[in-house]
């Protein structure tokens, strides 16, 4: 993850505070900042445009919430959609605490890369 | 981008989705089966949840074959459990039935699957500025085809749904038409749904529909009303939840809630009273 500190990331929800502190990563905004509450016209226009003007490559977002609002933005800017699991067992190939940093980490490796 | 490009799409889409269910609606009132439309929608819910456990995505083909599979039978049970007339079971309460066990067998089926899930609650709140042109088109020539389909059997669904002994005197099929315009009708609020959530849709279903018989009568003012009522309330909808920072669906169902206050007001105030 070393090359990729400082690279700057929008989440669904405020949710990886941790993981970001953890590798370097930089949060710029939440596709949904208040959980539960479908996002104003004006935040969603807001977070497209950071997106574009910062060059973010990647949204993550759980695999519990609805991909529509992210996947819109996604389309608008060019940004993958990144699926983060929270906790072992997300997705039966998540079977330890190993694999569920191993599977994160390289779906958004996957994600970095390809805006490089 | 702007927010012009990101608004235009959530208004085409309110405009799409008031052009044909300000028509239905005026079914939907007439026939007083008002909550429908959210029992249809817990249904085809719970086909996609069964999908889902079956290891479907939920927004694949499979899964919105199931759902539709699912709203067609309740449309069979909703056009065979027309017995009001003769028991005193009023129609609204199958529908309440349908609504509270589809939503309790969806969390049953949840209950089983092995995945995290939240999709259950997010597939009926659904978020209109998210929709895309291609869903949008799509969808206009589904709305299209079944406002041809009603158009052409205009005078069947609207007997039945207006006139009901008399359909019964010429001797239509009621169950039959009854399990078409259900059909129709799942077909539709199925894909509403899915763009704008159960509140918006329920809303362009019933408040155009309602606002307009306190102006009027014969049902081609009423549609007219209930379009132009539809069209203009989005638009402020969408304005609003602009303006003032507001997620727009809620915007949009609020706005509606409040010009039906306003005209209530003034139907009382400078028109004739309603002839019983």
């Amino acid at each position: 993850m070393a090359p990729y500190a400082g690279t700057r990331i929008v989440t669904f929800h405020d949710s990886w505070p941790n993981f970001a502190k953890a590798f370097k990563l930089s949060i710029v905004g939440h596709v949904e900042p208040k959980p539960g509450i479908p996002p104003s016209p004006s935040h969603t226009l807001e977070i497209i445009n950071l997106i574009q003007a910062q060059k973010v490559p990647a949204i993550l977002v759980e695999p519990y919430f609805d991909r529509k609002t992210p996947d819109y933005i996604a389309g608008k800017t060019g940004a993958a959609v990144v699926i983060f699991y929270p906790s072992v067992g997300g997705t039966p190939a998540v079977g330890d605490y190993f694999t569920l940093f191993d599977t994160n980490i390289n779906a958004f490796i996957a994600a970095a890369k390809g805006k490089k | 981008v702007s927010i012009f490009q990101l608004l235009l799409p959530a208004f085409v889409a309110s405009l799409i989705l008031t052009g044909i269910h300000a028509y239905l609606g005026v079914h939907v009132v007439e026939r007083g089966v008002i909550f429908v439309d959210l029992s249809l929608a817990q249904i085809a819910a719970l086909g996609s949840t069964v999908a889902y456990l079956l290891g479907y995505d939920l927004h694949s083909t499979a899964a919105y074959l199931f759902s539709l599979s699912f709203t067609f039978l309740g449309a069979a049970i909703f056009a065979f459990s027309r017995v009001h007339r003769k028991t005193r079971i009023p129609q609204e309460a199958v529908i309440g039935i349908a609504y509270a066990v589809a939503a309790a067998v969806a969390i049953l089926v949840m209950s089983k699957a092995t995945q995290e899930t939240e999709h259950l609650k997010e597939m009926l709140v659904g978020n209109i500025l998210s929709v895309t042109w291609p869903e949008l088109a799509k969808t206009a020539v589904l709305y299209a085809l079944v406002g041809i389909f009603h158009y052409i059997f205009r005078e069947r669904f609207l007997m039945i749904s207006m006139d009901e002994q008399e359909a019964e005197r010429r001797g239509l099929n009621i169950r039959f038409w009854d399990f078409l315009f259900y059909v129709s009708f799942g077909f539709v609020v199925t894909s509403s749904v899915a763009i704008a959530g159960v509140l918006l849709v329920f809303c362009f279903l019933i408040v155009p529909s309602v606002t307009a018989m306190l102006f009027a009568e014969r049902l081609g003012p009423r549609l007219a009303i209930g379009w132009g009522m539809g069209a203009l309330v989005s638009a402020a909808g969408v304005a609003l939840s602009f303006l003032l920072d507001l997620p727009t669906g809620a915007a949009i169902v609020a706005t509606f809630g409040l010009t039906l206050l306003i005209l209530a007001g003034v139907r009382k105030a400078f028109f004739k009273p309603i002839a019983a």
